[in-house]
């Protein structure tokens, strides 16, 4: 309405102005201006102008009602019917708005109405179009049919579902022609429709595969499926498979239960029917275990042989106790029968063959009862012709009866048979045997049977082989033992041990009938022999018999006579030869015959040897008494003769040389006189006993003579030896005083080199520390010469530094002098340059001067320095020269501890030498003591003896070789010289020696007591 | 050697008599031998260590030969040489004296230099005469010391015109 009262105002506008405008157009046109007309065409605009707004208050007025309503209506809000004024301008808009509202308020009411028939599922429903035109009809008509298309498969799925919900599931699909939405609803429906089908489809073959034809592992497709529809194919699978585990578990159980394995309880856990099935499937295996112990101890039972074992059927219930009685029943049906044939058995297994089985019997016990009778019966006519054949062959000695075979069937036949073919191989060989031991009965040795037997009989076979070759044995040994006997070997033996048993015993027998005749026959001969080569043993002693006896009695009276005379000649020979007694006859009496002559013949000989023997006998006697007899005068013959001459010429010679002859020259060599002579000549012995007894006397006198020259000799030698060992013993007590000294000095030597040794040692350690000393004072001096080289080094370095810094003053005198030219240059501006130049010049001269002055202490210190290595290098070769030395002492040290040992060891050797020697004088003392008494003696000895030997008549003495004046024949002279009496001589140890007062010696010189020997032994043990 | 020379030549100075007055002044100092001379300050350039020098062949004994200054060939004199005094080795403490005289800058080689000391007037002798036969040009004056004296020498007349010409004909040609 604003907009519309814009317009007006727009309008009234314009038509105010539009006069103006043409007013002023027209103004234009006629080019000039006319005030009244301009005048008149703004009052007509001012009039227009009114006319203008009051037309436009009313139109608007009209205008806003129009504008209400079609604000209600463009807001969807159903406008009320408009007044019309009839004069309105806005009449016919109000008219037509009217009709708008109108038609849009049937519209409204019929769609509503279609709404709610749709909500109400009524698709097929009527509009009312009576009321509407134009597009609203259209419209309203469109819908209605659009409800019915929509209707439509609404309805075509509603019967599908129907007939779904129904169960009638058929291949039928909506086979409408639908559109968008509803195209994707009748797919959805259809594909739902298959997965029904497929579901179904899948859950018949499980059914049929599992319910008809038992195929439990069949199971739904569940791949096939989506979402829910595979769940519920698999909870269809899982409602399958509850079932079949237990069913094939089941289904197991009783396989192996019907295989007859009885398998283990069942544990796993079920739930509801299943745990029942599992309970009774548990019971059902006990049961069953319960009843296969029993039947399993049963026929253990029965196979112990305890056939009266039954089980126990009350234990068990229903089928199994039924199962149970059976088996017993059974088995007392079986049983029963059989222990009764058992005891027909037992009673023929006992050889008691009794009456045939009157027991009743069923089935195939009769068949048995049947068989056991034939068989006692067969058994029966076996024994009756057993018996008859054993008492024909046994008692009487019919060895050929035989069984009646054909009394027998089958085995029993051939049972009869073999008992005839037993006999047949007994009687046999028995004939055979028999006929061979009559042979060998009637003494003739059979050949070795050579038919081939077995077994036993072939054993006797080998023992008849054996008896005949044993007689054939025999008959060769007896036989070669006769041609023995004949050809007189006795020795020969049959050999028994080729034979056994009786054959040996045989043999024996013929061996000892040997020995009886044969061992008497030896035993003489070997008598005889022994009796022949003069053994005369023991007497026969073994008793014998018979012609045995007198045999063995003649042998022994010879073995006595043989022995008797024997002993007669020895007893003579005993007596003659080793007893000297020459009486002794043997007693002939006791001999007879020929034995008796021997004997008289033995005792003549033994007379004819005595007598001569016994005048010999009484000669020798007397010569040996010292008498010498008269010649013998009797005659004798023959070699008695020579024996008496012999002893007559004995007695001549015997009498010459002990009496006149050789007894006078020694009868005057007992006188003293040594000048007589055997002169007679002898012979033999006789000659040599002349010679003998003369040279005896001549050397008594030559041996008087050289004594008597000797003894002067040895006077005089004895005196001086006396002397001599005097002086000796006085040597020897001066040589012991003189040894205690050089034993003492050795005492001292030893200790002074025993110091010495010691003393060598501390020096050599002394040196030995000193070498180490001077080592390490060279070692030090080394290094101090190297630390003088490195101060030298460093003093060089600082000399050179010092060079620098003198260059450096060179060269900033040189700077400072240059500045100072500056400076001079510059004039009077330079003037405290040049001061500053003078300053830095002085200090570049100072510092000069002080590096000169440095320079110059360096050097001197390098100077010393060099100095000091020199003086370091001479001290270094003095230490090494003192070290040389010191070696060298050390050595000489080490040389002389060494020689001091040696030394010591030489003085201790010398002082046991000198000890030794101390003993040896001692001994010596002593000794030249005893020969000086000794020498003494033999002085007087020898005086003696010349005394002795003047009293002897000697042929002549030389007087030259008697010295010292002494002259035999002036004997008195040896008075002249006294010979002082011997000191007691006896043999002096060393001890007795101490009390010996020498003459020649002092109380003081005595050796023992010079030489102090227990305490020198003492010393040199110390030492 | 040198100071032998020296004493002879002062051995005839007393007959002298001061009759010009020498201006004093700042004198470099420096020896040759035991001898200490002088040199106007104003005359040196600058004072170096002895450094290598380069003998120029055909030329006067008292020239050593040229020596490299930053850039510069300046030649050298040997000015023991040229008073007639021996040669000796150079010392550490042997010195060029860098001078100019007449334009031309050399170098005198002495054996130390010793200061630059501030000889008043009076202290200053005119150089003895030492007869005609005597040429003591070259000598300024004789500074005296307490118990010594110091020549002092005329730079500009050491070096005589002809060797002067020399020089520079030297410093020319090598340049």
């Amino acid at each position: 309405m604003h907009s519309f009262k814009n317009k007006m105002i727009f309008i009234s506008i314009f038509t105010i102005f539009f006069p103006l405008l043409a007013a002023l157009g027209a103004l234009h046109m006629t080019g000039g201006v006319n005030s009244t007309v301009m005048f008149c065409a703004l009052a007509g605009a001012i009039i227009a102008l009114g006319a203008a707004v009051f037309t436009t208050e009313k139109l608007f007025a009209s205008s806003s009602k129009i504008n209400a309503a079609m604000e209600r209506l463009a807001r969807g809000e159903q406008a009320e019917i408009l007044k019309t004024s009839g004069d309105d301008y806005f009449s016919p808009i109000t008219a037509s708005l009217n009709q708008m509202i109108t038609q849009n308020n049937v519209f409204k009411r019929e769609i509503e109405a279609a709404a709610g028939s749709m909500a109400n599922g009524d698709f097929n429903f009527s509009v009312n179009l009576n009321e509407l035109s134009g597009f609203y009809r259209a419209s309203l008509e469109k819908i209605a049919e659009a409800a019915k298309k929509v209707g439509e498969p609404v309805a075509a799925i509603n019967a599908i579902l129907d007939k779904v919900s129904k169960g009638d599931i058929t291949n039928e699909r909506i086979d409408i022609d639908a559109r968008g939405a509803f195209a994707s609803l009748k797919a959805n429906t259809n594909s739902l429709l298959g997965t029904i089908d497929n579901l179904l489809n899948e859950v018949k073959v499980v059914c049929i595969a599992t319910i008809f034809e038992g195929k439990l592992d069949k199971r739904a497709n569940v791949s096939l499926f989506q979402g829910r529809w595979a769940r519920l194919a698999a909870g269809i699978n899982d409602i399958v498979n509850t079932f079949v585990k237990p069913l094939t578990l089941s289904s197991d159980y009783i396989t192996s239960i019907s295989n007859g394995t009885i398998p283990p309880k069942i544990t796993e856990e079920y739930k509801g029917d299943f745990n029942i099935l599992k309970s009774s499937f548990n019971v059902c295996i006990n049961n069953l275990q319960a009843m296969i112990k029993e039947v399993n101890d049963l026929t253990h039972a029965a196979a112990d042989g305890n056939l009266k074992k039954r089980g126990n059927s009350e234990k068990f219930e229903g089928a199994y106790r039924e199962i149970i009685g059976g088996i017993n029943q059974t088995l007392d049906s079986v049983i029963n029968p059989i222990s009764k044939m058992n005891e027909h058995l037992v009673l023929l297994s006992k050889g008691e063959i009794s009456g045939k089985i009157e027991d009743e019997c069923k089935g195939d016990f009769c068949e048995l009862k049947d068989s056991l009778n034939k068989l006692i019966t067969t058994l029966d006519n076996l024994l009756n012709e057993v018996k008859v054949v054993c008492i024909a062959t046994i008692f009487e000695g019919h060895i050929d009866k035989r069984a009646n075979v054909s009394l027998f069937q089958g085995r029993w036949a051939k049972l009869a048979s073999g008992i005839n073919d037993l006999i047949n191989a007994f009687a046999n060989p028995l004939k055979m045997s028999a006929n061979y031991i009559t042979q060998i009965g009637s003494g003739k040795i059979p050949p070795v049977i050579t038919e081939d037997y077995k077994g036993d009989f072939n054993i006797i076979k080998d023992s008849f082989n054996n008896c005949i070759n044993n007689l054939s044995n025999l008959t060769v040994e007896v036989e070669a033992l006769t041609h023995a006997a004949t050809d007189g070997k006795l020795k020969v033996r049959g050999n028994a041990d080729k034979f056994a048993g009786v054959y040996k015993e045989i043999i024996e027998e013929i061996n000892s009938t040997l020995d009886a005749i044969v061992n008497p026959l030896n035993v003489a001969a070997d008598y005889v022999a022994k009796i022949s080569k003069g053994e005369v043993s023991e007497k026969i002693t073994a008793e014998y018999k018979g012609d045995f006896n007198d045999i063995k009695n003649n042998i022994n009276s010879l073995i006595t006579t043989v022995d008797t005379m024997l002993n007669e000649i020895k007893t003579i020979c005993i007596a003659v030869i080793f007893e000297g007694k020459l009486d002794k006859r043997t007693g002939a009496s006791q001999f007879s015959g020929r034995w008796a002559k021997l004997a008289s013949g033995i005792n003549d000989i033994v007379n004819s040897l005595v007598n001569p023997l016994k005048v010999s006998s009484n000669y020798l006697q007397q010569i040996s008494q010292g008498e010498i007899p008269a010649k013998i005068t009797d005659e004798y013959k023959g070699d008695f003769n020579e024996i008496k001459n012999s002893i007559n010429t004995c007695l001549d010679t015997l009498t010459s040389l002990i009496i006149t002859d050789g007894g006078a020259a020694l009868q005057a060599a007992a006188d003293k006189d040594l000048t007589a002579r055997v002169k007679k000549t002898y012979s033999g012995l006789y000659d040599r006993m002349k010679d003998n007894i003369n040279s005896l006397i001549e050397n008594l006198e030559d041996m008087f003579k050289q004594i008597a020259a000797n003894s002067e000799n040895v006077s005089s030698s004895s005196n001086q030896i006396s002397k001599g060992a005097q002086a000796l013993a006085q040597g020897a007590s001066e040589q012991a005083s003189a040894l205690e000294e050089v034993s003492s000095s050795l005492h001292q030597m030893n200790s002074m080199a025993k110091q010495n040794a010691a003393n060598a040692k501390e020096g050599q350690n002394l040196t030995t520390s000193a070498r180490s000393s001077t080592e390490r004072g060279v070692d030090s001096m080394r290094k101090m010469s190297v630390a003088i080289n490195q101060i030298k080094d460093s003093s060089n370095n600082t000399a050179k530094i010092l060079k620098t810094i003198d260059e450096i003053a060179f060269q900033t005198n040189l700077l400072a002098l240059n500045a100072a030219v500056e400076a001079a240059r510059a004039g009077d501006a330079g003037k405290g340059f040049a001061v500053v130049a003078d300053e830095v010049r002085n200090l570049a001269m100072r510092s000069a001067e002080a590096a000169k002055n440095t320079a110059r202490m360096i050097e001197e210190s390098v100077k010393y320095a060099n100095n000091g290595v020199s003086i370091n290098e001479e001290v270094m070769k003095n230490l090494d020269e003192i070290n040389g030395q010191v070696k060298k002492v050390n050595e000489f040290m080490s040389e002389i501890s060494a020689a001091s040992e040696q030394q010591s060891e030489g003085i201790n050797q010398i002082n046991t030498a000198v000890a030794q020697m101390n003993q040896v004088t001692q001994q010596n003392a002593a000794y030249s003591e005893e020969s000086a008494s000794a020498s003494q003696e033999l002085t007087y000895q020898a005086e003696q003896m010349k005394n002795m030997i003047l009293q002897f008549k000697l042929s002549s003495v030389k007087t030259t070789v008697l010295s010292g004046g002494f002259d035999v024949h002036s004997g008195p002279s040896f008075n002249k010289r006294p010979v002082p009496p011997p000191a007691p001589h006896k043999k002096k140890d060393f001890k007795d020696f101490e009390h010996i007062q020498p003459a020649a010696k002092g109380g003081d010189s005595d050796p023992k007591k010079v030489i102090p020997f227990d305490e020198d032994s003492q010393v040199l043990q110390e030492f | 050697m040198s100071g032998d020379n020296i004493n002879n030549y002062s051995g005839f100075g007393s007959i002298a008599t001061a009759a010009k007055k020498i201006e004093g002044g700042k004198f470099l100092t420096f020896y040759l031998g035991n001898e200490e001379y002088g040199i106007q300050i104003l005359k040196v350039q600058e004072i170096i260590g002895i450094m290598e020098i380069t003998p120029v062949p055909r030329t006067p004994d008292f020239i050593k030969g040229v020596i490299n200054l930053r850039g510069h060939i300046i030649p050298v004199i040997y000015l023991r040489s040229k008073f007639g005094m021996p040669e000796i080795e150079n010392t550490e403490q042997t010195c060029i004296i860098v001078v100019k005289t007449r334009n031309l800058i050399m170098g005198l080689i002495v054996d130390r230099v010793c200061e630059v000391s501030d000889i008043p007037t009076n202290d200053i002798d005119e150089a003895p005469s030492f007869g005609t036969f005597v040429n003591t040009e070259y000598i300024l004056g004789i500074g005296k010391f307490a118990s010594k004296v110091k020549l002092l020498l005329d730079i500009d007349k050491v070096i005589t015109a002809q060797e002067y010409a020399g020089m520079s004909k030297i410093v020319e040609n090598i340049n």
